[in-house]
């Protein structure tokens, strides 16, 4: 087959490399063919033999490529096998997860295992955060000044010490239209606030967990405050009725958002036997899923504030259903995902 | 008087060419893969000016898919404002980070700009990219790159502290990916990725073969070099002279003097660096390049084969240095 399109000259003895390229050229296009197919249509577009073919024809396109490289000094021909075989890894070498997959080992065992694996950091995440919450709270109980040195300006919707009972507790109510629109405007600010949050001390916390560490606190003095400032006007039990609906879910959110920080601090503070790249990497997997888990429910507490507080404004209610939401993301954490163990 | 100088001159002179090697051979940056079956894939990676401008189409993709969701739900479902804005606010939350997960899963490492511009992410450990990979790379690009966009965009109701620290991280952004040695990104680094170009395999014919195959002209038995002739040269003189000769091959007619006067030179040379005996006339110089490049070839492809690989026209002195 090597000589036979010579018909001019059927003598002609071609060079080695020049023979080693004729005889394998035929399967390089089919190769090409196959791939191209692929990267059209994706892996399942192809029948079962195709595919069978599709890696056999890959393997021998990875062996003329290395030797192609001995023998050849065509450098076409040597671009050309690169490029293929290239091409061909990418379609053999495709990521193997589905979507629906990837969606479902999250929420069945990725996500709450990353959970259970964090629950120390999550644990001084929440002791930092209720912990510069109570203190605030002992501050601004003593002197209302405090206020303004923990509430940025803008986030309160006009609610300081200066504030009557009789405003405060339509703000929590709220009957008449005007103040449900302040309402609304200040909720989406929260959120927004709350969202930045929780980015900032997730990434942040890669320096060595210190401005995760300040900024869990420091929003913990923020909810202190609203607490003493409707405690000293008797409407406590109030705000954790108004604030239980969506906070339980999105304060949590924020322990886990800093716990993810934490995590990547403490690979850099601790790397162990890693490197700390190798360290940050690993926990990298799990600060992740943190971050996931925080968004997703960040997401949740922003839809439970925009439509659930409006329109729910008895007490009760407002708490059962804050709190109840609340223990499904509880259970969730803690069962979902535990492997069987073996009955002995 | 100054003895040395004409081997310095050599010196400089070899500096030069290996330059020029080093810059035929990889002009672009790359990268090496290997994959499990462990021969080395070299890829070109993509250039930072294509993925910015996948990027910038990206987010154009994103934000008019998201404006158009938002117009159709506000003309189909309209109640307030307040719910469009709640609506708005939730789409442009989903469109952003999803999006780049769910498309990079699904297309194997593609983006629709990226598909577009024929980029594509790869794992750099030479294994399938991970869902892992994919979501880490992409929430670090929320984080690298939009969050301090909208602190640096924000305007003057933030401290000013605030924009000058998103500005520098911006800064440092930008010359994180231009200063790495693959173009990668902070995400791209945490999470062990890199963009390539999507190669294109164009099998080009097989010079030597069409040499031989050609009709009536017999350049082989024309032209002869002795084994002496064809010690001069290395792999990459050989490999300019391929480049040579298929560019004149496609050339057109308003280039056609020119090609010829480039062809003229570079016979003149060889003869001179070769000692070749005859004289070549002007209607034969082509094929005294394509004999030449024959036989140059086969006599290198031989040497390579027995252990002599000759990078270049000073593989004499680089074996003598090694020694």
């Amino acid at each position: 087959m090597a000589t036979s399109f010579a018909d001019d000259r059927p003598d002609v003895e071609l060079m080695r490399s020049a023979r080693f390229r004729k005889e394998r050229e035929g399967e390089w296009a089919r190769l090409s063919e196959l791939v191209t197919h692929v990267e059209k249509k994706g892996l399942s577009g192809l029948t079962f033999d195709e595919s069978l073919e599709l890696t056999g024809l890959y393997r021998q396109s990875v062996n003329s490529l290395s030797l192609a490289r001995e023998i050849s000094l065509d450098q076409a021909l040597l671009h050309y096998l690169e490029s293929l075989t290239t091409r061909a890894y990418f379609a053999v070498y495709a990521p193997r997860t589905t979507l629906v997959g990837l969606v479902s080992k999250f929420f069945k065992t990725g996500a709450p295992q990353a959970i259970r694996r964090s629950w120390l950091h999550i644990l001084v995440a929440a002791i930092l955060l209720f912990g510069g919450a109570f203190a605030a709270y002992l501050l601004t109980i003593s002197d209302p000044t405090w206020y303004y040195a923990f509430v940025p300006n803008g986030l309160s919707g006009g609610r300081g010490p200066e504030a009557s009972e009789a405003f405060l507790r339509e703000a929590l109510y709220g009957e008449n239209s005007n103040s449900v629109e302040r309402l609304a405007a200040f909720s989406t600010q929260l959120f927004t606030h709350n969202t930045q949050v929780s980015i900032m001390s997730f990434t942040l916390g890669i320096m060595a967990c210190l401005p995760s560490a300040f900024l869990t606190f420091y929003n913990g003095t923020i909810l202190g405050t609203f607490f003493a400032i409707h405690d000293s006007k008797g409407l406590a039990f109030d705000l954790f009725g108004w604030l239980s609906i969506h906070g339980v879910t999105e304060l949590s959110a924020l322990i886990i958002a800093a716990a993810g920080g934490f995590r990547l601090g403490a690979a850099v503070l601790f790397p162990g036997q890693r490197t700390r790249g190798a360290a940050l990497r690993h926990a990298g997997r799990d600060a992740t899923k943190l971050a996931l888990v925080a968004g997703l429910m960040l997401l949740a507490a922003g839809l439970l504030e925009g439509f659930g507080r409006q329109l729910v404004t008895d007490l009760w209610s407002r708490i059962i259903i804050g709190w109840s939401i609340g223990g499904m993301w509880l259970t969730w954490f803690v069962l979902c995902g535990r492997e069987r163990k073996a009955n002995s | 008087m100054w003895p040395f100088r004409n081997k310095d001159k050599a010196a400089t002179n070899r500096a030069a060419i290996k330059r020029a090697r080093k810059l035929s051979d990889g002009l672009e940056k790359r990268l090496q893969i290997i994959p499990p079956e462990g021969v080395p894939l070299n890829i070109r990676l993509a250039p930072l000016g294509q993925r910015l401008g996948a990027q910038v189409v990206d987010t154009l993709v994103t934000f008019i898919g998201a404006m158009l969701f938002v117009l159709l739900f506000s003309i189909s479902f309209w109640s307030s404002w307040n719910l469009i804005a709640i609506v708005a606010a939730l789409t442009f939350f989903l469109v952003r980070i999803p999006y780049y997960i769910v498309s990079e899963l699904v297309w194997n490492g593609r983006t629709l700009a990226k598909r577009w511009l024929g980029l594509r992410v790869v794992s750099v450990d030479g294994r399938s990219l991970s869902a892992h990979q994919i979501v880490v790379r992409n929430i670090m690009k929320e984080i690298e790159f939009f969050l301090p966009l909208t602190y640096a965009l924000a305007g003057p109701q933030q401290h000013w502290s605030f924009s000058v620290i998103a500005w520098v991280w911006l800064l440092v952004l930008l010359i994180v990916p231009w200063r790495n040695k693959h173009n990668k990104r902070i995400g791209d680094i945490i999470a062990n990725t890199a963009v390539i170009m999507d190669p294109k395999p164009v099998l080009l014919t097989d010079l030597a073969s069409t040499i031989a195959m050609k009709p009536g002209t017999h350049a082989d038995e024309r032209f002869v070099f002795s084994s002496a002739q064809l010690d001069e040269y290395g792999r990459f003189e050989l490999q300019v002279l391929e480049k040579v000769l298929r560019s004149s091959e496609k050339s057109t007619s308003g280039t056609w003097a020119k090609q010829q006067q480039y062809l003229k030179e570079i016979v003149e040379r060889i003869v001179q660096k070769i000692d070749y005996e005859e004289t070549i006339d002007a209607k034969d110089h082509r094929l005294f390049l394509e004999a030449f490049y024959t036989a140059q070839r086969e006599h290198l492809e031989r040497r390579k084969l027995l252990g002599d690989a000759r990078e270049d026209k000073y593989f004499r002195d680089e074996k003598g240095e090694e020694s």
